[in-house]
């Protein structure tokens, strides 16, 4: 793989002079942090989880006791948001290797074998990018239901020909090297040739890509969560939450505004972070740094 | 069929590449690679192939390599068509015809430690895996066995191309297709590479076909060359009556040039 | 003669991350007016770097931290890049097929290199005029044409127009002759000495291809690990070359009228330090054990040549 250890430090070199994807990869590192140790660390958890409900602490404004007020049933907003970044985590990290896994399998194969085939796969991949992916995904959720589970799903199949189109001509340009034709020569057989030689050397740019996917993944999870077609109550998603707030926005604004700050930030992050990781990655820049020069 | 000395026999082999220019109507334009080309490759000859870029010599190789169709034409390895041998047989081709290319780090996978990319020959051919034969291979190339654990991108031209001819030789092949072995390298490393083809060519009784378009490379390795122009054969013959007594108008040109070129040092 | 180009104790680096890659390392030269010198050497000799310091064209990872370079009385790596190019010095890229812009006439071009000069000439006449006395037939088709309808051969001569139209005291030439076939390589040699001598432009030739030079240069500079190893006359050198580096070079060339022997050195002096002693120390026949592993030759001077090796060093 090309994402190796000097990859990482020779970016990790690159970030400390760009302060926006400083500030991103910051905030994400808390993000992931957050998430994997939300159940832990938050003052409610019970509230979190959504199942503790304390009608007499209802549509409490920020205090010492509760940073970010209470909700509807007197939760404390604080935790909940807290806990809700793994929700989030969780539909990102989904969504995207499940696209990923689907677009990289089919293309693999279309891109290698190439002709009708090739073509047959690539028109079809065209079809679904002939619609936002938001409105697939809305559709796909409406059919097959509601929840964590089938909110990812429906995600990950509008998703997955982005994904597809880059491997695509990945594959067809690497199945063109030198290194293949040697492959061949030698005698390698060809699932191995597929697997060993063209995957491995196909990968690097489309695992970018979806690594800097995951803050808009996010973003319309929360959507369809909002609409109410996604996570369901009493669970933490950011987008629920803002929904569920919504209606009490004069009366109680910190039900919806802490959430959205949350996801504000979180989305922004990953699109700093993402954005220094293709200047970082940009063929140019690349080769500056790479320059053994001479 | 009668079974003669020859290795390898290509049989007026045309190789036509169709290119659309048309902008909005299909429009094609052929382009003929190779141009019905013949030739014969004797059991441990070394036979040259000079030519400038875009004279077809490349695709030729490719086409002897199993890679590439002719468009027409035959070419027959030890008798056999090798576009239309299956199973045992193919496999049999596949060992004994193998190829170093132009460009030594284009040519070895670069997310495989040599190591790696060694054992996958070895095991395609059916071969013993182990240390030892690793270490032999990589000795008899002039590597030191460290290299076996590098990826590509760290080592130098060099070196990159001795792994590529450790990696030809690894299938003990009788025929060696050399497309433009030395052209991506600096001179002296050249020189180092050619020394070791010839030794490997003498130690093992391998056959040769060498592409390049230095005539000095092909004059050091070779004793029959074939000079190709616009995919066609221009001249073949010995290599010193090519340089001393040219017959085509194009090799004079050629060789005129360069004795021109290089009249400093040549004398 | 004047005295046209003077580099003096240049030492560039390259920036990768933490590290620092040396690409020069003390270089010294002089160009006289209307001399022609090629810069010799494989990859990774600093050849090129020394070229496109020359013209200002350095990527921004390229760190200068010692020398100076001037040409007649003007600091060339203190002044702005844009009153060095074209009008003291010009280049030709190695990568012709890539070097005008394939949506522009290359009449276009002529006028937007001309675009800063308040010259009352008709730039076009100009320009095929130049065209003409560069062997083109038909300059007025030239001018009219875009750069992919040209082949490689013709668009480096277009670009060596282009170099040539400001008239500048200075052009340096990037493996001039390395991507074309042999008759044509006789053509280009022969185009650049007559522009050498019509338009009195002294030139740098960048070229891996030693062989050639003389046919093209008075002087060689031979580099080797950023270093100049040999300084002298073209055939001079190539008759008699004196520095082992330089003689390896010559050496490994494979002849075409008599059949080749090269004399390769497979011996690996693997516990050389590299950092003190000559760069060369590792692939050298005539190593010295305790001498070239250890200490840094100085430069020697026999006649007009100059010559880095320990070799010389005691002979003085």
């Amino acid at each position: 793989m090309i994402i190796s250890s000097r990859f990482i430090r020779e970016y990790y070199e690159y970030l400390k002079k760009d302060k926006l994807g400083l500030t991103g990869a910051i905030i994400v590192m808390i993000f992931i942090f957050l998430a994997v140790f939300a159940p832990y660390i938050v003052p409610y958890p019970a509230d979190a989880w959504g199942y503790a409900y304390n009608i007499e602490q209802r549509l409490q404004p920020p205090s010492l006791a509760h940073p970010f007020g209470t909700d509807v049933y007197g939760r404390d907003v604080f935790s909940r948001v807290i806990l809700g970044s793994r929700f989030s985590l969780i539909i990102a990290l989904g969504v995207v290797s499940i696209a990923l896994l689907i677009g990289v399998v089919l293309e693999l194969f279309a891109g290698y074998l190439g002709g009708r085939i090739g073509t047959f796969f690539m028109r079809i991949t065209d079809m679904f990018l002939a619609f936002p992916p938001i409105l697939l995904a809305l559709l796909f959720a409406v059919v097959i239901g509601r929840g964590l589970l089938n909110l990812i799903i429906s995600l990950s199949l509008a998703w997955w020909p982005w994904y597809a189109r880059l491997t695509y001509v990945q594959v067809t340009t690497v199945k063109n090297m030198p290194y293949i034709d040697a492959a061949k020569i030698a005698g390698i057989n060809t699932p191995t040739i597929i697997f060993k030689y063209i995957l491995p050397n196909s990968l690097t740019p489309v695992t970018v890509q979806a690594f800097l996917d995951m803050g808009a993944a996010i973003l319309e999870a929360a959507a369809l969560s909002f609409i109410g077609i996604g996570v369901q109550p009493p669970n933490p998603e950011w987008g629920l939450m803002i929904s569920e707030g919504w209606y009490l926005i004069g009366v109680a604004w910190w039900i919806s505004i802490f959430p959205g700050i949350m996801l504000f930030l979180v989305v922004m992050a990953f699109n700093f972070l993402g954005d220094s990781f293709r200047e970082f990655n940009n063929p140019k820049v690349r080769r500056l740094l790479e320059s053994r020069g001479i | 069929m009668i079974k003669s000395k020859s290795l390898l026999k290509v049989q007026n082999v045309t190789i036509l590449f169709r290119k659309n220019i048309g902008v909005l109507k299909k429009e094609d334009m052929i382009i003929r690679a190779v141009d019905g080309i013949s030739f014969d490759v004797e059991e441990g000859e070394i036979l040259g192939i000079a030519g400038e870029s875009g004279s077809g010599k490349s695709t030729l190789a490719k086409s002897i390599a199993g890679l590439l169709k002719p468009t027409s034409g035959i070419i027959l390895f030890e008798g056999e068509n090798i576009y239309e041998i299956k199973g045992e047989k193919y496999r049999y081709f596949r060992k004994n015809v193998q190829m170093v290319f132009q460009n030594p780090f284009g040519s070895l996978n670069p997310s495989m430690k040599i190591r790696d990319t060694l054992k996958d020959v070895l095991k395609a051919a059916k071969k013993e895996t182990n240390e030892d034969v690793l270490r032999s291979l990589m000795e008899f190339v002039n590597l030191n066995y460290e290299i076996l654990d590098k990826y590509p991108s760290e080592l130098s031209g060099g070196q990159a191309q001795r792994v590529a001819i450790a990696r030809a030789i690894a299938t003990q092949p009788k025929l060696l297709i050399l497309d433009e072995p030395t052209s991506a390298l600096d001179v002296s490393v050249q020189a180092q590479i050619l020394t070791l083809l010839k030794k490997i060519q003498t130690e093992k009784g391998l056959t040769y076909i060498l592409i390049s378009h230095d005539i000095g490379v092909i004059r050091y390795l070779c004793k029959r060359v074939i000079v190709m122009k616009a995919g066609k054969i221009v001249e073949q013959g010995d290599i010193e009556d090519i340089i001393y007594r040219p017959k085509e108008e194009y090799t004079k040109r050629l060789v005129e040039s360069l004795l021109r070129l290089y009249g400093y040092i040549e004398n | 003669m004047e005295t046209l180009l003077t580099v003096d104790d240049l030492k560039i680096s390259y920036k990768s991350g933490n590290y620092y890659i040396k690409a020069l390392d003390g270089v010294s030269f002089e160009i006289k007016e209307g001399e022609s010198l090629a810069i010799v050497g494989e990859s990774g000799s600093g050849k090129s770097t020394l070229g496109m310091a020359i013209a200002r064209l350095l990527p921004p990872n390229a760190i200068i931290e010692k020398g100076r370079i001037v040409m007649k009385d003007i600091d060339i790596l203190n002044s702005k890049p844009d009153s060095i190019r074209g009008k003291l010095i010009s280049m030709i890229p190695q990568e012709v097929g890539t070097a005008l812009s394939p949506f522009h006439k290359i009449s276009t071009v002529f006028e937007d290199v001309m675009a800063s000069e308040n010259k009352a000439t008709n730039i076009l006449n100009e320009a095929s005029k130049i065209l003409a006395f560069l062997g083109f037939k038909d300059p007025e088709r030239i001018l009219k044409s875009y750069p992919h309808e040209l082949s490689g051969g013709m668009l480096q001569r277009v670009l060596l127009a282009l170099a040539i139209i400001k008239r500048p005291y200075l052009i340096i030439a990037d493996e001039p002759t390395s991507m074309v076939d042999a008759p044509l390589r006789i053509n280009i040699v022969e185009i650049l000495n007559a522009v050498r001598k019509e338009f009195n432009i002294s030139m740098i030739i960048i070229t891996h291809d030693i062989a050639i030079t003389p046919h093209l240069c008075d002087n060689i500079v031979v580099m080797y690990a950023g270093k100049i190893m040999e300084y002298g006359k073209a055939k001079e050198i190539i008759d008699n070359p004196l520095n082992p580096y330089t003689k390896l070079l010559i050496n490994s060339i494979p002849r075409i009228k008599t059949a080749t022997r090269f004399e390769v050195i497979e011996r690996k002096n693997t516990q050389i330090q590299f950092y003190k002693g000559c760069p060369f120390a590792d692939r050298c026949e005539s190593f010295m054990k305790g001498i070239c592993d250890i200490t840094i030759p100085r430069y020697t001077s026999l006649g007009n040549r100059k010559v880095l090796c320990h070799l010389y060093n005691d002979k003085k």
